[in-house]
């Protein structure tokens, strides 16, 4: 049965996937051919000391491609759920229905998971290339909150879709939206945060539970 | 006979407005069962409490003995379900339907559904977001068919077909469920389709509940009776007497499971002036109309 969920959520987000896959190899691969572009213009030594002394954040251009990516997979994935109440047609289907939910989300949430492991790599290694690996590793720590950000507004945008009233919808907007925009926040963050950040950001993969406790309860 | 469906004293409120209060009515095992009633009078919010996607505010709705609000997946598995306007999931195609579907169900036929589908002279590559309405309403039929449920809840399944993919469904559904056992509970708008189609059958109104009873023992006793009268502005309310009350211009109907003498006496009672008093034959939905008024 969960092959079966992976195939019909593959059906819905496959040609959206495929197109945010590519595009972030690109928005990755213009980000390199601009460090190599300022490398050749003013010398490694001098783009390499922007980099260490000056904070520079060469990745700073995909900062927010990571929650765009988790925003556009969880409405490609749920509108038609919550379209003429799809979601009928899933909720019935024999299986508990928390259990469809949270493994709908799962599936979701393992092709953004794949997508940002994909992305990282790339970025390491290029970073790599180009830098020692202490800043290639610096690099993929910093970028872990936009990551860990564009995972909790999936499973947020997801939640906010299966929840049937506006009332409810809004508190949830403001909370995630709230709770995401901390991630863009802290150039400086601690690892202590961060790890509070992971723990607390996992719980969004459960909301949508509670979205599908109101949807059955008192469905329009 | 064993009740596949049964519905104790449901009430249900939206907000402060109430639906209906205490309904009650069971389903049998192998009945056709219909459950009719004017827009807004409660049958999907009854359908969605049925399939657990609704809390009744008081009361309790059993299907094959388990509260429908808690419904196991092996009970799921035996319920097949139609939402109204034939929804189903239309960014898949024919063949991508049926292969995903066929994984839940174990009593999976797929054959009815390719039998249907051939009949709609598409490729299995077509999209079911591009089929028409008639199409898509096989596709759904085709689905229900191939699963193979113990009962067949079909919510307004006439919603956008025309005449013929009506008859259509109603055909293959008969056809498909014949001699085993399948119990099917049906909501319709279109009441003329279903005259030779339904066993048992609860009328609602606004509120309430008009006519709990079988088909057939609805249409002979559920009478209509015209009459003329010189007083043009007559009123006659509703009571258990008298169901339904209609004048224009002194020619008045009277709607009433009471025989003709019952009704001679009732308007010689009431002094009621009347003349040519006789039984109007009335086909399903006159009487539907009759019985639930035209407003």
């Amino acid at each position: 049965m969960f092959k079966a969920l992976v195939y019909k959520e593959w059906l819905k987000v496959r040609w959206t996937y495929i197109s945010l896959s590519l595009i972030s190899m690109l928005a990755i691969l213009y980000i390199f051919l601009n460090v190599s572009h300022g490398i050749e213009l003013n010398g490694s030594v001098a783009f390499w000391s922007f980099v260490i002394y000056k904070k520079y954040m060469f990745t700073a251009d995909i900062t927010y491609l990571p929650f765009i990516i988790g925003v556009v997979i969880a409405l490609v994935q749920f509108y038609p759920e919550i379209n003429s109440g799809r979601l009928k047609l899933t909720l019935h289907l024999p299986m508990k229905e928390n259990k469809i939910l949270l493994q709908t989300v799962l599936i979701g949430g393992g092709l953004i998971l794949f997508l940002t492991a994909f992305n990282l790599l790339l970025i390491g290694v290029f970073s790599a290339s180009y830098f020692p690996v202490e800043v290639a590793k610096n690099t993929l720590l910093t970028l872990i909150p936009a990551y860990l950000a564009g995972l909790i507004a999936y499973f947020a945008v997801s939640a906010i879709m299966v929840e049937p009233i506006w009332s409810r919808r809004i508190p949830m907007i403001i909370f995630f939206a709230g709770f995401v925009s901390v991630l863009f926040g802290f150039g400086d963050y601690t690892s202590t945060l961060l790890l509070f950040y992971l723990i607390t950001g996992s719980f969004a993969v459960v909301t949508i539970i509670l979205s599908g406790f109101y949807f059955k309860r008192g469905i329009k | 006979m064993e009740n596949v469906v049964e519905v104790k004293n449901l009430t249900h409120y939206y907000g402060k407005k109430l639906v209906y209060e205490n309904l009650n009515f069971n389903i049998k095992k192998g009945s056709i069962f219909g459950l009719l009633g004017k827009n807004g009078t409660g049958k999907t919010t009854t359908i969605n409490i049925l399939n657990g996607y609704l809390k009744p505010t008081s009361g309790q709705c059993l299907m094959f003995g388990e509260d429908s609000y808690r419904l196991s997946p092996e009970t799921k598995a035996r319920v097949g379900f139609l939402i109204e306007g034939h929804i189903q999931y239309n960014f898949m195609t024919i063949k991508q339907i049926e292969k995903f579907y066929s994984a839940f169900y174990p009593k999976w036929k797929k054959e009815p559904y390719f039998e249907l589908m051939a009949k709609l002279q598409v490729t299995e590559d077509q999209k079911i977001a591009k089929m028409s309405c008639g199409q898509r309403s096989q596709v759904a039929l085709g689905l229900l068919l191939a699963q193979d449920p113990d009962i067949l809840i079909l919510d307004d399944y006439s919603m956008g077909l025309d005449a013929g993919y009506r008859r259509l469904f109603l055909d293959y559904l008969l056809e498909y469920t014949k001699g085993d056992s399948k119990t099917i509970f049906i909501t319709s708008h279109i009441i003329q389709d279903l005259e030779n189609f339904l066993e048992d059958c609860v009328i609602m109104d606004y509120r309430s509940v008009l006519v709990s009873m079988p088909m057939k023992k609805f249409q002979q006793e559920f009478k209509q009776y015209r009459f003329t009268t010189p007083v043009h502005n007559l009123t006659i309310k509703k009571n258990e007497f008298i169901k339904n009350f209609e004048i224009i211009r002194g020619k008045a109907s009277l709607f009433t499971f009471a025989d003709k003498t019952e009704v001679e006496n009732f308007l010689t009672k009431e002094s009621i002036p009347y003349s040519d008093l006789s039984q109007v034959s009335m086909t399903l939905e006159d009487a539907f109309i009759g019985i639930t008024g035209k407003y």
